[in-house]
């Protein structure tokens, strides 16, 4: 991955406390998965950031080999990955998640 | 992906361990996975995570396989 790719994800992290790359926007989630992260993030009233990854096809493949995390949608919290959709429901459901908030 | 190769491929990587596979729509491209392994002792949820989908790294890559929830267990 080149450096201006890593920089430009490292910057779309570093602008939010929590950040959801995402398919689709908060507002018209365009996959099942992506849909359930934005509503458990709404459900616990946390603010984030969001990146379509749709707008950037680099960043779309560029954040699965940042992260090793293959599939999107794909949570940050601290500039850390928490995960995807299941273990954000996972901690949801065990009440981790209001922790890291 | 078969559900059969798929279940192959993860009693490969953890022998003797409890493992499911399901279809989640019928297209063989939507799965859910649940291993329950003593592989997984102190990796976090993440890292346990990382451990099963590395398996699929190809398909999940081409695509073959869109969807891959995962619940694990120690």
């Amino acid at each position: 991955m080149n450096e201006d790719l890593k920089k430009k994800i490292e910057d779309i992290i570093a602008q939010d406390k929590v950040v959801l790359f995402m398919k689709g926007t908060p507002q018209f989630p365009q996959c099942g998965f992506s849909a359930r992260a934005v509503a458990i993030l709404n459900e616990l009233g946390a603010s984030f950031a969001s990146f379509n990854v749709f707008d950037d096809e680099n960043v779309r493949q560029g954040i699965k080999e940042f992260s090793n995390w293959p599939t999107i949608p794909q949570l940050y919290i601290d500039k850390k990955l928490i995960g995807g959709s299941d273990i954000m429901l996972e901690m949801y459901e065990t009440g981790e998640f209001k922790e890291l908030l | 992906m078969s559900p059969q190769e798929m279940k192959k491929r993860l009693e490969a990587q953890f022998p003797n361990d409890k493992v499911d596979v399901m279809d989640l729509t019928g297209g063989q491209d939507h799965y859910e996975v649940y291993v329950k392994s003593a592989q997984f002792e102190g990796l976090s949820r993440i890292e346990r995570h990382q451990k099963v989908m590395e398996i699929f790294s190809e398909e999940l890559k081409t695509g073959e396989v869109h969807a891959l929830s995962i619940r694990t267990e120690i």
